[in-house]
């Protein structure tokens, strides 16, 4: 039955590169750029095993797979989604023995790039280990063992959080929860400014990981070539306890979700809703419709507003380093507000779906559309980059910068509104569809996601060179420069903006049955 | 036929997805006020078929006429003349229903009054009056039917292309679409729905048309195209296939 599971895996990630080129094309992006950082960690932790210094080889291992099996209970709710494909509730229906499923669940999340990568980097680790024949064979348990750990934390990150986003109250939880992780990247990052990481502050770090869930499997190793054999036993015994208690809580919290397989499932109900809303308020045409559509969808769809949060307040993570004392980070705090604004819009149709039809059956006016759909962000970025340009001055940034902060800001938005007009008539990539996790992530997509996000990152910052240019220039001392910036940001913006909007309305008007299709083939 | 008496004419019509050709040089002719049925087995072309003559699907090849206008060469003319209700796309469901039915009339350009007076017209006749602020998806599949058909009616179009309209349609709801087509094809209107219940296209069809295989297998009127049988015999006569259900013996509980 495990077997079936893991074979079931294979087969969705290999028809998933069947289906579509483009999913190929990213599938080998991902090889190659995560292949280049394995090769990176592997060929370090070759060297760690010839380092003199033992305790200091320890301690990076010990750093190191306790960011991975953090990195692997956060990032798929934070970066790349969660893989429903094999969503516990999927299986509901079967029977299958609970205990069968969550076996195979958990070896399924190895299945795939990010586990393949792990599996390669923790036999790098018995390398490291292998000092002594026992402490090489002490890795090999320990790696098993963080192994297992990070891949039961993944899936009751992910089983637990689907079920609490599916609530309304839950969201709001989360959305503050985001939020704290958020910020506490702002003191971590301060540390790496201050050159805060010396080899007697990662040993540390390392000895205190050490005792903590993440790094027990990770560190017996290294008690072991300390000579510290009782120590060694006693961090492998627990990292066993873990992947026990794991393994339970995985189980259970499995076994809920088979017996009441709809508590996963989002709902969209409530609150009562009379007359026509926005409807009613913005202009009776094709674009004041589709603006207040967009609208509509921001405040009622968690896809829409739980971005939206984290889009408006993530800038205010530089706050930490522009209170102690960082005039970069405060001015470019409505920079990277607007960046996230402007380039978030590049995949608006996408999150459409295949109700984008009645766009296409309508023959709505490319123009109306891809200006109606900007409305929510641009009244975001309205509010945000302007507020975020005063704030950094306010709690101590310089007044100075203020103009070259401002016109940086405003040009970056609107670069970011013209290429999101021009690609979310091209291509579009795998989004939730309504009514899914915010969080979910299609499967075999992840490559296109990644090569149209770059691509649109790189567009936005090309258009706005001019502008940031300048912006640096007035970073280092030329005042003129930060005044010329805040005329040069609206007006290259205002150009880019409105050659984006012409040329995605033609592209629109030509491609927009290729362009339903497209989103038909990935519903 | 005389050019001016087709509402659809739909010429060597094809299309492939990859080695699959689901619409094989399909040619056509709706007349103009008829009340249309595309039957064919699952798989036979016909949503492909009518999303190309819609304008939400590029053909490979051929061409799609409405009343005289080419779908794929003045697509913003042609469709002003058609409602669609499409199966198995989605709805702007977390609008309500009078938003969404008013979206559907803005987004045709037309004028906000006359959105909302029709807007309210239709929901009446649809019965949906009542449920004009829920969340569209929270409708029940019959209401959902509906408040596409209202989506598809709210500019008056003169040709209506329905796919499966009485899909998952309760017999009450049934009962009001069709008198709301029957009233449409009645004053000139055109309609064409695809359908694989043939005592339904038999009662309420003038014309029908049978689609196997990605072509036009018979088509006329309902008494020219059934010959003196039932559809449902003619259909499985020209389409084929065994009816007879072999093996499955474990299937019978009295074999026990």
């Amino acid at each position: 039955m495990v077997a079936h599971l893991l074979r079931l895996k294979l087969h969705l990630l290999r028809n998933g590169l069947r289906r579509s080129p483009a999913a190929l094309i990213g599938m080998v992006l991902g090889v190659l750029y995560g292949g280049g950082i394995v090769v990176a960690v592997v060929s370090g932790l070759i060297a760690l095993r010839f380092a003199p210094d033992a305790e200091l080889a320890r301690a990076l291992v010990v750093v190191g797979g306790s960011a991975t099996v953090a990195g692997w209970a956060l990032l798929p709710v934070v970066l790349f989604g969660i893989d429903p494909t094999l969503d516990p509730a999927r299986f509901a229906t079967f029977s299958v023995r609970e205990r069968t499923l969550a076996l195979g669940l958990a070896l399924g999340a190895l299945v795939g790039l990010p586990g393949v990568a792990t599996v390669v980097v923790v036999l790098a680790t018995v390398f490291t280990g292998s000092r002594t024949p026992v402490a090489a064979l002490v890795a090999l348990l320990g790696g098993v063992l963080g192994l297992a750990s990070c891949v039961l934390v993944s899936r009751i990150v992910a089983g637990a959080s689907s079920a609490v986003l599916a609530t309304r109250r839950g969201r709001d939880v989360a959305g503050v929860g985001g939020l704290l992780v958020l910020l506490s990247l702002g003191p971590v990052a301060g540390l790496v400014n201050d050159g805060g990481i010396t080899v007697a502050g990662l040993k540390t770090l390392g000895r205190v990981l050490a005792w903590t869930p993440l790094g027990w499997a990770w560190a017996a190793s290294g008690d072991v070539v300390a000579g510290d054999w009782g120590v060694a036993g006693i961090r492998l015994l627990l990292a066993a306890a873990l992947c026990l208690v794991l393994f339970a809580v995985w189980e259970r919290l499995l076994v809920a979700v088979l017996r009441n397989p709809h508590s996963t499932a989002a709902s969209g109900s409530g609150g009562a809703r009379r007359g026509l809303g926005l409807f009613a308020r913005l202009p009776g045409t094709p674009m004041g419709a589709i603006a207040a559509r967009a609208g509509t969808y921001w405040l009622r769809d968690p896809r829409f507003n739980f971005p939206a949060i984290m889009t408006t307040l993530l800038p205010a993570g530089l706050l930490f380093p522009g209170m102690a004392g960082s005039h970069l980070a405060l001015a470019a705090m409505p920079l990277v507000s607007a960046y996230l604004i402007g380039w978030g819009q590049h995949n608006d149709v996408g999150y459409d779906s295949t109700a984008f039809w009645l766009h296409v059956a309508s023959g709505v006016d490319g123009v109306a559309d891809r200006v109606g759909r900007l409305f929510p962000s641009a009244v975001l970025a309205l509010v945000c980059v302007p507020g975020y340009a005063v704030l950094g001055p306010l709690v101590g940034g310089s007044w100075a910068l203020l103009p070259a902060s401002l016109g940086a800001g405003i040009g970056l938005a609107l670069s970011g509104f013209a290429v999101a007009c021009v690609t979310s008539a091209v291509k579009q990539y795998a989004v939730p569809v309504p009514g899914e996790s915010p969080f979910s992530s299609r499967p075999g997509s992840v490559g296109v996601t990644f090569a149209v996000q770059t691509v649109c990152g790189g567009a936005v910052v090309v258009l706005s060179l001019p502008v940031l240019v300048l912006a640096g220039l007035a970073f280092f001392g030329w005042h003129w420069a930060g005044w010329a910036a805040l005329v040069v940001g609206p007006v290259v913006g205002v150009l880019a903006f409105v050659a984006g909007v012409r040329l995605g309305a033609s592209l629109f008007g030509r491609r927009q049955a290729d362009l339903l299709q497209d989103l038909v083939s990935m519903a | 036929m005389p050019d001016d008496q087709i509402a659809l004419r739909l010429r060597g019509l094809t299309k492939r997805f990859g080695a699959m050709t689901a619409v094989d040089r399909l040619d056509l002719d709706v007349p103009r006020g008829s009340f249309f049925g595309l039957v064919g087995p699952n798989g036979a072309g016909k949503t492909t078929t009518l999303s190309m003559a819609t304008g939400l699907l590029r053909p490979d090849a051929g061409s799609a006429h409405v009343l005289g206008t080419d779908v794929w060469a003045d697509p913003v003319a042609a469709k002003a003349r058609i409602g669609v209700l499409p199966d198995g796309l989605r709805l702007f469901d977390r609008l309500t229903g009078l938003q969404l039915v008013t979206y559907a009339g803005l987004l045709r350009g037309m004028e906000r009054g006359l959105v909302a007076q029709r807007v309210r017209e239709l929901l009446a006749a649809l019965g949906l009056t009542e449920a004009q602020d829920k969340l569209v998806i929270d409708y029940s599949a019959g209401m959902t039917k509906k408040i596409t058909l209202a989506c598809a009616l709210v500019h008056a179009p003169r040709l209506l292309v329905l796919d499966e309209p009485f899909e998952a349609v309760d017999p009450v709801s049934a009962r009001t679409i069709r008198g709301i087509l029957e009233d449409f094809a009645a004053n000139g209107g055109t309609v064409v729905l695809s359908s694989h219940v043939m005592d339904l296209v038999e009662r309420i069809c003038s014309h029908v048309a049978i689609i196997a295989g990605g072509q036009v297998r018979a088509v006329g009127t309902v008494d020219e195209v059934r010959g003196g049988m039932s559809l449902d015999d003619r259909f499985l006569d020209l389409v084929g296939g065994s009816t007879d259900v072999e093996g499955l013996a474990w299937l019978r509980t009295s074999s026990d």
